[in-house]
């Protein structure tokens, strides 16, 4: 990001910048520090961190038993695998539908367009926790409590961020292209799939990557609509097993660290596409 | 002849299209948010237990019972805690967004550090904290004693343990506001900050008259999606505390709503609480939006 205009707003002042930039090295050690501790107290043993404080660094620190442990009994393997379909399947038709209804909505004129979009609006003002009561029976009542269809399918509904995103790049695909394959007798079926989605690759990996992420760390669906063990994600593997083994802290530790690390990785990697996406999806809608 | 019918099957494909590509969409928007948020309201008239077919209306019973309910109040409270963090997290963002916007050396780090935690798993983060919310073993704490104080007693029975909770909220999204904020700065022209220059404005005008003006859009909407996640805050309280906390101390809107539907089954009761909330919500909503209107007047 080039520097932009409120650049020189806190540096004029010498001492003011003195102040604000060991406020955010306290910020900074805020945030890394938690994280830090519990990586050292994944890497003790049970009696080393009774006895020993916890700044301290662990004896071994290539001790990965408790990681070992808690990957044999905990079942993350089952919850990994239950997040993997939850996301494929989800992800992929929640982009595919987006994506659809932004090309219906950028590219035709027709009667009900102002009424369809405002339908999809909407429901971003209906706070969704507080429905749960109601998604519920719906839920029940379509034979999907406890199945892994109840999260796929209240996770693949089309949101309204993702078909802003997705109208914004729809309107800077010049509709030369469409015209051009209209008069090779192209079906608008065929210029969604080979013209309009081809052209949409980066916002596509941007929604899918914030909707993978979305996924996997929620916790609230799986909790409440798949509560069979047998249906675990890795959020509801980590807070069964902690109701199991809370208060052996040296194991829940490398279960947190095990948890939390595909995210960070991702996000180290694809940080760019992360923050743009959150900051469009939110500002623009 | 032939080009009319020619526009006529192409009107015909282009309504196909449309219905076809909205049909499954849409059917998924009505059955999963519009017909949950009508059943919502009519479940909270009557009195239902869940697996019962037939619904006894009860008028505003349910409504009755919860706005007369003691521990209610209690809850209410509670939620006062997050959303006093919530203005905290929005105020720290916008000055983290500020100081970050500028030629700070290593802000790339910093920015990237700060919004870091809002990806990882919600999971997770609860129980580091819980790990720092620990009596005995608690890092604070040792802290804490090491500069002699005494330990704090995170999950207790007062107020304060809602603070708690909802710091790991803070803890978790003040990155997120961050972005936002940054986001809004950088569509400031730089020019009105070189013409404040020439007028001598200081640090302090600059930031009042041009830059909060400026970005007061998204300050709304990062209040609006502030007071909408800490009213419904709930993990945390949930997995820290799966009773409800000593004394339901930690009990939240939503946790009390789920204790209601799950465990005494009234299922009505808790549908009164939903609505009330979402009108609650949308109150506070509109009742921001019409200020912020009228400031700009």
């Amino acid at each position: 990001m080039s520097r932009s205009p409120a650049s020189n707003l806190t540096i004029e002042n010498r001492s003011f910048a003195v102040v604000n930039y060991l406020f955010l090295l306290a910020v900074l050690v805020a945030i890394i520090f938690p994280i830090l501790l519990v990586v050292i107290v994944s890497l003790k043993t049970m009696e080393e961190y009774q006895s020993t404080s916890v700044f301290q660094l662990p004896q071994d620190i290539l001790n990965f038993d408790n990681y070992r442990f808690v990957l044999e009994k905990a079942n993350f393997i089952l919850g990994a695998r239950n997040t993997l379909q939850l996301i494929v399947a989800s992800v992929s038709c929640s982009v595919l539908m987006g994506t659809m209804v932004a090309y219906i909505l950028g590219r035709f004129e027709f009667r009900m367009k102002k009424f369809v979009l405002l339908a999809f609006l909407v429901p971003t003002f209906i706070p969704y926790m507080t429905t749960a009561i109601a998604t519920f029976t719906v839920i029940k009542n379509l034979h999907l409590y406890n199945t892994i269809y109840a999260g796929i399918i209240l996770y693949m509904g089309a949101n309204i961020v993702g078909i802003y995103i997705f109208l914004q790049y729809i309107d800077n695909i010049p509709d030369a292209l469409d015209e051009s394959a209209r008069i090779d007798g192209a079906s608008y079926f065929r210029i969604y799939w080979s013209i309009i989605l081809p052209q949409m690759k980066s916002a596509i990996t941007t929604i899918a990557i914030i909707q993978t992420i979305g996924v996997y760390n929620d916790f609230f669906t799986p909790y409440l609509y798949m509560p069979k063990s047998s249906l675990r994600t890795i959020s509801t593997s980590l807070s069964g097993f902690a109701s199991d083994r809370g208060a052996d802290w040296p194991l829940m530790s490398a279960g947190i660290v095990l948890v939390a690390l595909p995210t960070l990785v991702v996000f180290l990697f694809l940080q760019r596409y992360i923050i743009s996406g959150i900051t469009e999806g939110s500002v623009k809608s | 002849m032939r080009s009319m019918s020619a526009g006529k099957r192409m009107d015909l494909e282009k309504n196909i299209t449309i219905v076809s590509f909205l049909l499954v969409p849409f059917l998924l928007l009505l059955l999963f948010s519009y017909y949950p948020a009508v059943k919502l309201f009519q479940f909270s008239f009557a009195e239902w237990n869940g697996i019962d077919p037939q619904l006894k209306y009860v008028g505003f019973d349910n409504y009755a019972e919860v706005l007369s309910d003691p521990s209610m109040r209690q809850v209410a409270i509670h939620m006062i805690a997050y959303i006093l963090m919530m203005l905290v997290q929005v105020a720290l963002g916008l000055y983290l967004a500020i100081v970050l916007d500028g030629a700070i050396k290593g802000r790339k780090l910093f920015r990237a550090a700060i919004f870091m935690p809002y990806i990882l798993n919600t999971v997770a983060v609860v129980y580091i904290f819980n790990y720092l919310y620990s009596y005995e073993h608690s890092p604070i704490n040792a802290l804490l004693n090491v500069i002699g104080l005494d330990s704090i007693r995170f999950i207790n029975e007062g107020f304060s343990v809602n603070l708690y909770m909802a710091l790991i909220g803070m803890w978790q999204y003040v990155g997120f506001n961050m972005v936002i904020f940054l986001a809004g700065l950088q569509s400031i022209p730089q020019e009105q900050y070189e013409a404040a220059k020439i007028d001598g404005a200081n640090l302090y005008h600059k930031i009042r008259f041009i830059t909060l003006p400026s970005i007061k859009r998204t300050i709304s909407i990062s209040l609006m999606l502030g007071i909408n996640g800490a009213l419904q805050a709930y993990v945390q309280a949930l997995l820290i505390t799966p009773g409800g906390g000593p004394n339901f101390a930690t009990e939240t809107f939503i946790t009390k709503t789920l204790r209601v539907a799950q465990f005494y089954q009234k299922f009505g009761k808790a549908s009164a609480m939903g609505v009330l909330m979402f009108l609650f919500i949308i109150l506070i909503i509109v009742l921001q939006n019409r200020l912020l209107k009228e400031r700009t007047d």
